[in-house]
């Protein structure tokens, strides 16, 4: 917990460096720095928020088990059985971007994002001299992982011409002919662990003398955090669409994140005794891969208007 | 054509090249992390060693760490419809990381399995033995594994010919460091524990077996065990390192179950520690650690003590389990399971020595204790939880680490091996250092 706090101001800290040293109207700028559209300066710095969805799935470089077959007759289970995109977590942060050139920009995105990912396991037991005897038990696990990230993004915006390339905006500040912009955008991301957690559901068949009978369902959550490393990194691309409303912008974009690092703390593997004993469970070497939808809502900090005191 | 307006100024780039050095500044510090997460996968893990077979049932004894890092385990293989009588040796070879290399099931006649993997040859060229018993005619029987193939070949045990029902086995030195096979037994019809002193081929060296007379009610006992229909008694037998002219075994002698030292040349009883006539309060283990100090284990009715540094064990001398000067010094360990395996070792970590002991608990975990040499608790852990996991044996690894070979009830009722592997690390942040 004191990790997280420490790293929250750390970050708090990085933003307040990265805010522009004048906010609203930048009375010394305007007028010396613009080439095209009058006198205005044509860097731009906009803030805002985002949130939305994610869902995940998980690239496990190698796999690794509890159990260790013996002999001819091989129990299979300890293979897992990954969900990949089919638990949902949620992301919701900040966006610093600063429009340096027309349509380029590049923005900071802290945020918190809580990723999901699972897999299930299914042992079984035969009485290979009492077929009327089996045991068969079924594991369900599911990993809650909450990280604090901060991805850098490249951002360009694609302007569309409505009729004709005369209506085509001469810079930002003339609204497109097109009232959605569509852009694209890529980055890398660096995450810091806040907490994680794993909860594992068993259930299970037990068949005694031809009786079929459900076995008690017993479910376990422990943190998990020690098993993973504390921070991860990884790239980030994607599109979305722009609509501006009034000198504000609303966004709805789709992401790719691609982890670059194993996630799982390999020294801490077997390093939960009753994860280990009592669910047979150990992560394998995991990089994760994420889809995330999100809606940005948007606003420049330099308020500039118009002969007519417009706001741009 | 519309030109892009473009205007690029120190000011302008501000914003990016802050992200951009705080972005690299935060991989860089984790950096160290991402490039050390990559774990010596034979040092720190955890294997269950399991078959989809709903009947078998396994009993772990012993484990070696065989010359290739990998881990030879020795105990049981059982039927659950057929009951313990059908037990039969069970040999599993599995590499460093704990991966399933080849098994060895024992075949009628094989049964009555002794605890101990026997370890003989040169340093250079070992080789391992386990011993068991005719289940027809109680006749010593003594097999050589081949770890490379997986194979075991008999070997003749010539122990005499009035030797039967081997209860226990173990290696000594002689006054010249020759290594030799102690072998305990019990004859049913003259009523006599025996000890066999044999060579590394197997051949008595000694006119006959040692005699040791018991009781006629010990009888019944020792082949109600031998059977499988009562607890196992803890049998065992085995040398001293800086005192040649000794050994012990704890078993039969005379009136009761006692831990009995023995002249090695004559083969003459010298001292005791005795327990009850029916072996319901006995010394339950003992590993020598030096001179007359051992660290042993007491059972009475089912109470368990431990003596992690008990001092003045005499060999030329006679006391009870009872007797208040026996027992100062003891730690009441009621956490111990009633019928609890307990395995003392002394191990050295980091250059001290201390006595580790894994026991069975009452909530079927499997607790390691570790005592300094002066009989303090330096560290205790816990392995286990939901499904029950019980004591085989441990062994120090060529890594400095630990190996503890368990049984674990998988679903809560196949009993496996479970080996745990610590990292030295881990051992030493277990007892404090």
């Amino acid at each position: 917990m004191t990790q997280s706090i420490r790293f929250s101001l750390f970050a708090l800290i990085i933003v307040i460096l990265a805010i522009p040293p004048t906010h609203g109207q930048n009375k010394k700028r305007r007028g010396r720095s613009g080439t095209g559209g009058g006198n205005l300066s044509n860097d731009q710095w906009w803030i805002g928020f985002k949130g939305g969805l994610n869902s995940s799935a998980v690239a496990n470089d190698e796999t690794y088990a509890v159990f260790s077959n013996t002999g001819s007759l091989s129990q299979e289970g300890d293979i897992k059985k990954y969900e990949n995109i089919s638990k949902y977590g949620a992301q919701v942060g900040l966006i610093i971007a600063f429009e340096f050139v027309n349509n380029l920009s590049i923005s900071l995105q802290p945020e918190t994002v809580s990723y999901k990912f699972g897999y299930k396991n299914e042992y079984q037991w035969f009485d290979f001299e009492d077929t009327d005897n089996a045991l068969t038990l079924n594991l369900d696990h599911d990993h809650t992982l909450r990280y604090f990230e901060v991805p850098l993004l490249l951002r360009y915006d694609f302007h569309i011409s409505g009729e004709s390339d005369n209506k085509k905006p001469k810079n930002r500040y003339e609204a497109s002919s097109f009232p959605i912009i569509p852009y694209a955008q890529f980055g890398i991301f660096y995450g810091k662990l806040l907490s994680a957690s794993k909860s594992a559901d068993i259930s299970g068949t037990n068949v005694f003398s031809g009786a079929t009978s459900e076995l008690q369902s017993i479910n376990q959550t422990i943190d998990m955090e020690p098993l993973l490393l504390s921070a991860n990194w990884g790239l980030v691309g994607g599109i979305g669409l722009s609509h501006k409303i009034s000198n504000a912008r609303i966004s709805l974009e789709a992401n790719y994140k691609q982890s670059m690092v194993n996630i799982t703390n390999t020294k801490e593997r077997f390093g939960q005794n009753e994860l280990v004993t009592d669910t047979y469970d150990v992560l394998d070497d995991i990089k994760l891969r994420n889809i995330e939808l999100s809606f940005r809502f948007i606003m420049p900090l330099k308020f500039i208007t118009s002969k007519n005191y417009n706001a741009l | 054509m519309t030109t892009i307006p473009f205007t690029l100024s120190l000011n302008s780039l501000r914003f990016p090249v802050i992200s951009l050095a705080v972005l690299f500044a935060l991989l860089f510090a984790g950096c160290n992390e991402f490039d050390e997460n990559k774990a010596n996968p034979t040092a720190t893990f955890t294997k269950i060693f399991d078959s989809d077979d709903f009947s078998t049932a396994f009993r772990p004894y012993d484990l070696i760490q065989t010359e290739d890092g990998g881990y030879l385990f020795f105990g049981t293989i059982g039927n659950f419809s057929i009951g313990n009588s059908d037990e039969r040796p069970y040999l599993l070879k599995v590499d460093s990381t704990g991966d399933f290399q080849w098994e060895h099931k024992g075949k009628e006649p094989q049964t009555g399995t002794l605890e101990n993997l026997i370890v003989l040859g040169s340093a250079a060229n070992k080789e391992y033995y386990y011993f068991c018993r005719d289940q027809f005619s109680a006749l010593p029987l003594a097999f050589k594994i081949d770890l490379t193939t997986g194979t075991v070949t008999e070997q003749v045990v010539n122990a005499g010919s009035s030797f039967t029902f081997p209860l226990s086995v173990a290696t000594v030195k002689d006054t010249r460091g020759t290594t030799q096979v102690l072998l305990q037994g019990y004859n049913s019809i003259d009523n006599i524990t025996l000890i066999s002193k044999l060579d590394t081929k197997l051949n008595l060296l000694t006119d006959g077996p040692w005699e040791y007379e018991i009781e006629k009610e010990a009888d019944s006992l020792v082949i109600r065990q031998v059977n499988g229909f009562i607890d196992p008694l803890p049998f065992m037998t085995g040398g001293f390192e800086d005192n040649p002219n000794f050994f012990y075994f704890n078993g039969f002698r005379n009136f009761k179950f006692s831990f009995n030292f023995i002249d090695a040349a004559s083969g003459e009883y010298t001292g005791s520690i005795d327990g009850s006539a029916v072996g319901d309060d006995v010394i339950k283990s003992a590993t020598h650690i030096s001179a007359n100090t051992f660290a042993m284990s007491r059972l009475t009715n089912g109470d368990h003590s431990l003596f992690p540094f008990k001092e003045d064990v005499f060999f030329e001398a006679e006391t009870s389990v009872g007797s208040p000067d026996f027992n100062v010094g003891a730690i009441p360990f009621l956490e111990l399971a009633d019928e609890a395996r307990i395995v003392p070792k002394k191990i050295t970590i980091a250059d001290q020595d201390f006595i580790l002991y894994s026991v069975d608990t009452q909530s079927g975990q499997l607790a390691l204790l570790a005592f300094n040499t002066l009989g303090e608790l330096k560290g205790i852990t816990y392995l286990g939880r939901g499904n029950k996991v019980t004591t085989g044996n441990f062994t120090v690894t060529k890594d400095n680490g630990l190996a503890i070979l368990g049984k674990i009830f998988v679903a809560g009722r196949f009993p496996r091996f479970v080996l745990f592997k610590f990292s030295e690390e881990e051992l030493k942040g277990f007892v404090g250092l």
